[in-house]
């Protein structure tokens, strides 16, 4: 990896390392022997041990993705896979380690518990080193733990049925990644008819330099259920490359919503290259709320599939790139049931050379009857040396559907700064208010904390 | 019978996800063994109209030049039996216009890989017009290139897919000069088990500022079979543009279908008026009655 090329911001508390003090840490690269020491580590169930072997199999069978941005500064043999933090998981903040408790305070994350939470995940590099839940939300019958406990428990066999099968490691080479070396991760289940009306938070912090992260977070909405689950994430800088291949199952059952936010703050040294995916019943609803901030390079497209009759997807998202950023994001959605319909609203900022590249699918299948979909995606261009490309594809089967899309790409108005500019602004702050402006689609969508720090990312990449 | 070749046609300039099967087309044509060429110019400052029409199942080499200042006029037409690939290459100088009327009213069960190039200069404008009738496969791959300051391109391309056949339009607008100006409009029906996938990309290149591009799609479908693949793309590297693309895709609204039967007309009527309006459309930009004669009784479309 070209270390020239990593240039960063002060991204205040998101860029202080805590030391290197881990209890184990697997050596850099991928093979068998690593992915038997591993498996032995994490003391797995038989059927998860051979998912490891056959994921490896997969990955090592499979060429790179064939479209979107050159890998060619991630180097497997350079990157760690498992590094197990000192402190064991908790469920009392107290009991973590002080510094990686400071970390987490500095990022916001048990304030924003006391106050606004249901329910927190930390995950401090490959492993949960916190994990609560309300005693109220418990009560419901609400589970929320992290995966691995749960691969034991009350939910194995409904964990076995449903890990990596939305995902499988076939579908392409960084999930195969993801089945070989998967570690940490939250399992949610909320159970028919119980609405939550505060959200659930898993957080994730890499701080380990030259490492990977893999966490798998499932979750399962019964029928006639609400559940918002919020995700974060970053990791300070270093100057080489860290790898960042989660994989997110969700399954909306009958008539149920389940929102997704996510605000990704990785650092500019990552390689993000997360799978997320949602299955939606009969009158299933899935939202998903994006912003993508961070990263070296990202491959990032959550994907939807309506399965049921009148089921229906909602993906609201910004990405901002900047200098030394290629960010490849967007949505993916499949109508395979009639009258099911999906929204696809997008921003993208591309600003000091940034790259920021839209990429979506929306299928209708032949018996999506009815079916609607509307995709909407503009583009900022900062200046004349960044990039922005929308790429959206349209495939229809059906000829009772309706389709719509559009798309808009160009700059700042000079109108609308010189406007602000006579009302006192400077222009750097007119600047930085527009696009917080045009960011406002996903920032509306957000709890009011989450919404308040992406407007800060946003100010941050502006005060270049 | 002639040999059968594939081709791998209609390579999008940058690809997406495989399995929407859009980043390249494959074309099973049979081998042309005969070839034609044509040459049509204006000279500096004049006005000249030309035509041209390959024979049945010829390979056509067609070079179209306007040089400055001038005003071209072409009328290219295909009518083939079983296979087409012309090639046509295009120049249009300083401050020179050109008009391109590309019909292909190939018999149903013809198969046509045809590709245009084209480079605008300065104060340039390009207009073409087009119309697909159905066949067997059409693949089409049109690439222009604004190299000009001020230079301009408009690329109108309607078309009907009827029963089994298919249509590949890869449609591409570089934009190199300043203040260059584009616009990519296509219309189409497609009924039952036809297959359509249209793939227009507008590219802004560094240095093209004051740019201007759109791209617009609609697509009717008539079929419950139908296939409809859609990608219009906008690659940006520059500031200072304006690019913008939609699309519209699907069947007559309720809404619409209400208003047709409350006057009278069945949805079949409907449906066989809007087929009508795109082949109409169309002869509106042909000033050739025997052309007009040709393509309404191709398509069955009454003038």
């Amino acid at each position: 990896m070209d270390t020239k090329s990593i240039t960063s911001i002060d991204r205040g508390v998101y860029d202080i390392r805590d030391s290197d003090n881990s209890r184990y840490r697997m050596k850099a690269g991928l093979d068998k022997e690593i992915v038997r020491r591993l498996s032995q580590e994490k003391n797995d169930p038989d059927w998860v041990r051979k998912l490891r072997e056959r994921s490896l199999e997969i990955y090592n069978s499979m060429p790179l993705p064939s479209c979107g941005p050159e890998l060619s500064g991630l180097d497997i043999d350079n990157i760690s896979t498992y590094v197990r933090p000192k402190s064991d998981m908790k469920n009392s903040w107290e009991e973590v380690p002080d510094d990686i408790k400071e970390t987490f305070e500095r990022l916001g994350i048990p304030k924003a518990e006391r106050q606004s939470l249901a329910g927190v995940g930390a995950q401090y590099d490959s492993e949960l080193v916190y994990h609560n839940v309300r005693d109220s939300v418990s009560k419901q019958g609400v589970v929320y733990t992290d995966i691995e406990s749960a691969l034991r428990g009350e939910y194995a066999d409904l964990i076995k049925e449903k890990f990596m099968k939305l995902v499988p490691p076939t579908d392409h080479k960084f999930a195969a990644l993801h089945g070989a070396v998967w570690s940490g991760g939250s399992f949610v289940y909320v159970p028919r008819g119980v609405k939550l009306d505060i959200p659930l938070q898993s957080y994730f912090r890499l701080n380990a330099k030259g490492a990977g992260q893999f966490e798998h977070t499932l979750i399962i909405v019964e029928d006639d259920a609400y559940l918002h689950f919020i995700e974060g994430c970053s990791a300070p800088k270093y100057n080489v490359a860290n790898l960042h291949a989660g994989c997110v199952e969700l399954y909306v059952g009958r008539n149920s919503v389940l929102r997704y936010s996510t605000i990704e703050n990785w650092s500019k040294n990552m390689y993000n290259l997360n799978t997320k995916r949602a299955v939606a019943d009969e009158g299933g609803r899935v939202e998903w709320v994006s912003g993508s901030f961070g990263s070296h390079v990202s491959y990032l497209y959550p994907m939807t599939i309506l399965k049921g009759r009148g089921s229906s997807m909602e993906f609201t998202g910004i990405t901002f790139a900047g200098e030394g950023q290629n960010l490849d994001t967007g949505a993916k959605v499949v109508h395979a049931a009639p009258d099911t319909s999906s929204v696809i609203n997008t921003r993208s900022i591309s600003k000091d050379g940034g790259i920021s590249t839209f990429r979506s699918a929306v299928v209708i299948q032949k018996n999506a009857e009815n079916s609607r979909a509307g995709v909407s995606c503009d583009s900022l261009m900062l200046d004349d040396i960044s990039r922005s490309d929308t790429i959206p594809a349209i495939e229809t089967h059906t000829g009772k559907c309706a389709v719509g899309h559009e798309a808009r790409i160009g700059r700042i108005s000079d109108d609308d700064i010189f406007y602000l500019m006579s009302r006192g602004m400077s222009e750097e702050d007119a600047r930085a208010l527009i696009v917080s402006g045009f960011a406002q689609n996903v920032s509306k969508e957000l709890p009011l904390e989450y919404a308040v720090e992406m407007n800060n990312l946003i100010r941050l990449e502006m005060k270049r | 019978m002639s040999e059968m070749t594939r081709k791998t046609v209609n390579r999008i300039p940058v690809p997406t996800w495989r399995f929407l099967n859009l980043n390249e087309a494959v074309a099973v044509i049979p081998e042309l063994s005969r070839e034609n060429s044509f040459i049509g110019m204006a000279d500096e400052g004049t006005e000249k109209t030309v035509s041209f029409e390959p024979g049945d199942g010829e390979r056509a080499n067609i070079e179209l030049t306007a040089e400055k200042g001038s005003k071209l006029t072409a009328y290219i037409t295909l009518q083939s039996t079983a296979a087409s690939a012309p090639d046509i290459n295009i120049i249009v100088g300083e401050g020179a216009v050109m008009r391109v009327v590309f019909t292909a009213i190939n018999s149903p069960v013809c198969v046509m890989t045809a590709k245009l190039g084209a480079s605008v200069e300065s104060k340039g404008t390009l207009e073409i017009e087009q119309f697909f009738a159905d066949s067997k496969g059409s693949f089409i791959d049109e690439n222009i290139a604004l190299i000009g300051d001020d230079s301009r391109a408009s690329l109108a391309t309607s078309y009907l897919c009827e029963k089994g056949s298919e249509l590949d339009l890869c449609l591409t607008v570089d934009h190199f000069g300043k203040r260059t100006e584009s616009e990519i409009t296509s219309s189409g029906a497609l009924e039952d088990d036809s297959v359509k996938s249209f793939k227009g990309t507008i590219a802004f290149h560094r240095g093209s500022e004051g740019a201007n591009g759109s791209e617009q799609e609609n697509v009717l479908l008539l079929g419950d079979s139908a296939v409809n693949r859609t990608l219009p793309v906008l690659l940006c590297e520059e500031e200072d543009v304006i690019g913008t693309h939609g699309a519209t895709v699907g069947d007559l609204s309720d809404d619409a279908l209400f208003y047709f039967a409350s006057r009278g007309i069945t949805a079949a009527q409907a449906r066989s008026m809007l087929k009508s309006s795109i082949v109409s459309s169309y002869l509106k930009t042909v000033e050739n009655s025997a052309l007009k004669e040709r393509i309404a009784e191709r398509t069955g479309v009454e003038r």
